[in-house]
């Protein structure tokens, strides 16, 4: 087995180990064999599997690569730092953002080392001493979050040492260690405690949710950060109050202003509580560790079924209003619930549909900075909300995707009259399920900014939408619905929805042209709707099953 | 080598709840070197938690366990070195590869690296995997590949007393006729085999010695031939179900017949 340099570094403390009554030799081999699984696991800030053969599979070391990534987020945090002498602002942003980055990386990259119940009939069936196993598992997460902290913090702290002096440098060296000691806490807690109010199959869930919340989170942090500066350069005078004793971020920017000689009872009581809360969760968390074992054991008994019964008479009637014959309505149902509840799909689709949603939100605030509210509402900007369209082609293109592709031999053995059914379910429950539920909320947002005379245009972009999404599938969308292996779904994407991008501008361009004559707004509404059905009358005719089955065979 | 009239295994006063439902109800055994103990029983019976419990993975039990004559819950967890395991699901590595994942077994078992991989690597060849499977990721594998990876990793440390948890499934007939075998000549060296099974033909023909639970309670022990004698019954089959009170299995399908048919 390949050597790993952080056991080469390790083994330097092996006298220490030995003095805790801990097996070295054995701790060391369970720490090689998860280093090296590590490698070949594909952390969600890559969140893209590329096609790789069995060898680069094997050789491939998919954490290092990620690595660069948080290197990017560290040089962001530079100019933050290096700034201006609002210490308290800056570092409260600077931990507020590593601490996110760090605690979503654990939660869903770190899943997989703190609970994998492998471990429970790998490990613990061997003649390994419990100890030893432990420390395994904590010498593991210590060295990911070394790493990972490294990476984050060093430019930071590099930045910061040359433009404010070695005595920042050494609170933020200090404050990096607490902040770690911190997130471990915090993770395991989130942890514990979901695992001790919920079953597995839901824990999975919440950390599904995270992964989403961290690509999401990500994207728009970017936008954010960007548009920031400027509130740091304004130099917002901050006025405490008793919330801001909760926020984890602001305890880790008050020694800094301590440093700086501002001796407030605020920064005072942060100082204290940045450095008590972290170290009184740890020694508490060492002794929590044989509970959180035994909670891990109830993940690998988990065998409750979780109940879609809740919503199921609602989807019913919604199904039979919809479509018309009984075999649409089942498609249509299916998809529904495949779109809902299959995690690699909403993992990889849910981030992208998220941030183009806000993408109006992000140009209609950049228009107030220059305008007031009330040249804001009499403008066009709400025309922004085609972009968020962009999120059609994106579905649509990852709709034969599915992390349980295999499944689709069902399409094939079902006696499935007309295939063009399928097609049409699908559509719709992506209308349902993905596009409406988003496109009313920006709506009473866009409502709530521009006022009402406003609806007759949203109402043709809905109209548009949907025959946007006709056209979308009509030109990708070939494959059956989820019958593909995520893995190579990369490459072609970009490419095969860049001209579905481009066929939004006559889209917006016609509505922007009529858009100041009323009647040819109406006019144009009707034309819409009768175009979309047409459309709906004469595109999923004729398509036979057999020639979309040649293309589930090549795929497998 | 263990004397023959020292059990390998003796169970006292079992007993284990998950939360306020009972699994196990004062189960009593001994088991002594060279026997084939099929533990049967339908599911939910307590099976595993039994073979879990006596491997440490599952605490809060009360009773006795010794396990080659010494208690396991004094924290010694030197006893697990004379024991191979293969579970019920196949919860693996499996992003390892063969090579790298049996290896590892073996040295936390305490063998070199080199004699691991030397015996894996045969073992391996012998079970028609050869040196090109040996190097992929076990995640391609088939069923049947992975559970001869799993029985491989029961056996590299010559064990005296084996667990198989269902060691057949996923199996090819020709690859269940070496493991029967298998397990008879570990026998006569005098290796102690508990394993579990829902094949009761199989059960029937290889086990010296048959333990049938029910609801938590050893409701048989003994040999196919005298659980024959005791219950009149031709079969293990039959034994099985007189024993756990099943009778409905003719109404129940013709009942499923006669809604298939609905339509």
């Amino acid at each position: 087995m390949r050597e790993i340099r952080s056991l080469l570094v390790l083994d330097r403390f092996r006298s220490l180990f030995d003095k805790l009554g801990i097996d070295y030799a054995v701790m060391r081999k369970i720490l090689q064999v998860k280093l090296l699984m590590d490698r070949r696991r594909v952390p969600t800030v890559i969140g893209e599997r590329s096609k790789i053969h069995e060898e680069e599979f094997l050789e491939s070391n998919n954490f290092m690569k990620s690595l660069w990534i948080y290197g990017i987020y560290g040089a962001i945090m530079i100019p933050i730092i290096v700034m201006g002498d609002n210490y308290f602002i800056q570092m409260s942003l600077v931990f507020g953002m590593s601490m996110f980055i760090m605690m979503t990386t654990m939660i869903s990259d770190f899943s997989s080392v703190m609970l994998d119940v492998r471990d429970i009939s790998t490990l613990s069936t061997k003649p390994v001493d419990p100890k030893t196993i432990r420390m395994a598992k904590t010498m593991h997460i210590s060295i990911y979050m070394f790493i990972l902290t490294f990476v984050l913090m060093a430019p930071g702290w590099v930045a910061s040492i040359i433009r404010h002096g070695i005595g920042f440098g050494l609170i933020y060296l200090l404050e990096t260690i607490l902040m770690d000691m911190f997130i471990l806490v915090m993770t395991s807690i989130v942890y514990l405690v979901v695992l001790k109010l919920y079953d597995g199959e839901r824990l999975k869930d919440i950390i599904n949710y995270v992964q989403i919340g961290l690509s999401i989170g990500v994207a728009v942090g970017y936008q954010l950060v960007i548009r920031s500066f400027d509130l740091v350069q304004s130099a917002l005078a901050w006025t405490p109050t008793w919330w801001n004793f909760f926020i984890p971020p602001l305890w880790f920017a008050a020694p800094f202003e301590l440093l700086k000689g501002n001796r407030n009872g605020y920064y005072i009581a942060f100082t204290v509580l940045a450095l008590c809360v972290p170290i009184c969760l740890f020694l508490t968390y060492t002794k929590f560790m044989p509970a959180f074992e035994q909670n891990l054991i109830k993940l690998m008994h988990s065998q409750s079924m979780r109940s879609a019964k809740s919503s199921h008479g609602v989807i019913q009637r919604l199904s039979k209003w919809i479509c018309r014959s009984t075999e649409e309505q089942a498609f249509f149902r299916f998809a529904l619930r495949m779109l809902g509840s299959e995690r690699e799909f909403k993992l990889k689709v849910y981030p992208s549909v998220a941030l183009m949603a806000v993408l109006p939100f992000i140009f209609i605030f950049s228009g107030l900075r220059s305008k007031s509210w009330a040249e804001l509402a009499d403008s066009k900007l709400y025309f922004t909300i085609y972009l968020s369209l962009m999120m059609i082609p994106t579905v649509v293109n990852m709709l034969k995707y599915s992390g349980r592709y295999k499944g689709s031999w069902i399409y094939t053995v079902a006696p499935i009259q007309n295939i063009a059914l399928l097609h049409r379910g699908t559509i719709k429950a992506v209308m349902v399920r993905l596009f409406l539920p988003i496109y009313l909320i920006l709506c009473m947002v866009l409502i709530g900014v521009f006022g009402i005379t406003i609806i007759p245009h949203l109402m043709i972009i809905m109209f548009s939408a949907n025959l946007y999404l006709l056209l979308c599938y009509q030109w990708i969308g070939k494959s059956l619905p989820f019958s593909v292996s995520f893995a190579g779904a990369q490459q072609e994407s970009q490419w095969t929805i860049f001209p579905l991008v481009l066929l939004l501008l006559p889209f917006a361009a016609v509505h922007f042209g009529i858009s100041n004559n009323s009647y040819a707004v109406y006019g144009y509404m009707v034309i819409l709707v009768l175009v979309n059905a047409v459309m709906w009358k004469f595109m999923f005719r004729g398509t036979r099953p057999h020639d979309s089955s040649k293309n589930l065979s090549i795929h497998k | 080598m263990l004397n023959a009239e020292q059990p390998v295994l003796s169970i006292r006063n079992l007993s284990m709840n998950y939360g306020d439902k009972p699994v196990l109800k004062n189960i009593d055994m001994e088991v002594y070197p060279g026997q084939i103990i099929g533990y049967i029983g339908p599911n939910g019976a307590g099976k595993s938690t039994t073979v879990k419990i006596m491997l440490g993975l599952v605490e809060g039990y009360t009773g006795d366990i010794s396990l080659f004559g010494k208690r396991i819950s004094d924290g010694d967890w030197e006893y697990k070195r004379n024991i191979g395991y293969v579970p019920e699901v196949i919860d693996i590595y499996d992003n390892l590869t063969a090579s790298e994942y049996l290896t590892f077994v073996g040295e936390l078992y305490g063998l070199s690296w080199s004699t691991a991989n030397m015996k894996a690597k045969r073992l391996m060849h012998i079970l028609g995997l050869g040196e090109e499977v040996y190097d992929k990721a076990i995640s391609s594998y088939s069923k049947g590949m992975k559970q001869k990876v799993m029985l491989i990793s029961s056996l590299l440390h010559n064990p005296d007393l084996l667990f198989l948890d269902e060691p057949l499934s996923g199996l090819d007939a020709n690859s269940v006729m070496i493991v029967k075998e298998l397990m008879s000549q570990l026998a006569a060296q005098g290796k102690t085999i508990f394993y579990s099974s829902h094949i009761m033909d199989v059960v029937e023909k290889i086990s010296n010695r048959i333990v049938l639970l029910h609801e938590g309670r050893i409701v048989a022990d003994g040999t196919f031939e005298s659980l024959k004698h005791h219950s009149q019954e031709g079969t293990l089959e039959q034994i099985f179900t007189q024993m756990t009170g099943f009778h409905e299995h003719a109404a129940i399908a013709e009942e499923f017949v006669s809604i298939v048919q609905e339509v």
